[in-house]
């Protein structure tokens, strides 16, 4: 083998050895890369499935707020008819002749005797003369006070308390006729 | 005749060293080759470990730009949701004068039915 061969074999073997490791480096690097790509992907969906929530939220806070603001000023809206209504079914029975008002009158005093033992019947000056046997009181309102005669037991059948006293259970009746 | 052998083994000598010589010429010659293939060698695997820390530099980098991507995004989704939302909500809330108009209107229609119906709840 002459000298020059001998150059040449070994120059060859060098360059094969720088070939692989640079070859080996390649690979490594890329192995690297793809990792680390890989992982930043993973990171990257971790991050968006986390606030992924959030974005919904959002959303559905604000559209709910809103939903349920409108849904307080509605039945405001609403309560304040069904008011009107009581207000004005007030006034028709303030402004119904004697005889339908005396027989309502005769109405509420006859409930409110039945609980009652010796009962003495109360009514406002305005209405005295629809009934015989009342006694008169400042009531001003329409209806009885009907007392038990030791004045322990008192009912108050004024147009008032029985509004406040049934409106509560009037009221789903009479918004359904409104509304429906 | 003694004189002509010590000739040749004169000559024999100079062979062998001129022999020697140009061995060691050729010796030096590859020793030369080598070094350089060895520095060569050096210099790549200077190289490819540049190559491999500068992969593994870029790691930090990717991960905070694919973070930040994501945070960008979501900062955008947030805000596209909010701005959808307070659309939709305007849309709603603007709605209320409307709706509460037909509550009037409808409950006009049967208030009439309505005091009735109560007033007829007293008398029962």
């Amino acid at each position: 083998m002459g000298i020059n061969e001998i150059e040449r074999e070994i120059r060859e073997s060098g360059k094969e050895e720088i070939k692989r490791i640079m070859e080996e480096a390649e690979e490594e690097a890329r192995r690297i890369r793809e990792e680390t790509e890989k992982e930043a992907k993973l990171r990257y969906q971790r991050i968006k499935e986390k606030h992924k929530h959030e974005v919904e939220l959002i959303y559905r806070r604000i559209v709910s707020d809103s939903i349920m603001e409108k849904n307080i000023k509605l039945n405001a809206k609403k309560a304040e008819i069904v008011e009107r209504v009581f207000a004005s079914a007030r006034d028709k029975i303030l402004n119904m002749d004697d005889n339908r008002k005396k027989m309502l009158l005769m109405k509420l005093v006859d409930e409110g005797k039945r609980d009652v033992e010796n009962p003495v019947v109360y009514v406002d000056r305005r209405y005295a003369h629809l009934l015989n046997g009342v006694q008169v009181k400042k009531l001003d309102d329409f209806g009885a006070l009907i007392e038990s005669a030791d004045g322990r037991l008192r009912i108050d059948n004024t147009l008032s308390n029985i509004i406040k006293r049934r409106g509560p259970s009037l009221k789903p009746k009479i918004t359904e006729i409104l509304f429906r | 005749m003694e004189r002509d052998k010590a000739k040749e083994q004169i000559y024999t000598l100079m062979i062998i060293f001129l022999v020697f010589r140009l061995e060691m010429d050729e010796l030096s010659r590859i020793k030369r080759v080598e070094e350089e293939v060895i520095a060569s060698i050096e210099k790549a695997k200077e190289d490819a470990k540049k190559k491999i820390e500068e992969a593994r530099s870029e790691r930090e980098k990717i991960l905070q730009e694919y973070t930040e991507k994501a945070n960008k995004e979501i900062q955008k989704e947030i805000e596209d949701s909010k701005k959808n939302a307070e659309k939709d909500a305007k849309r709603i809330l603007d709605s209320i004068d409307r709706e509460a108009e037909e509550i009037e209107k409808r409950s006009n229609k049967n208030f009439d039915n309505a005091v009735n119906a109560l007033v007829d709840e007293f008398f029962r």
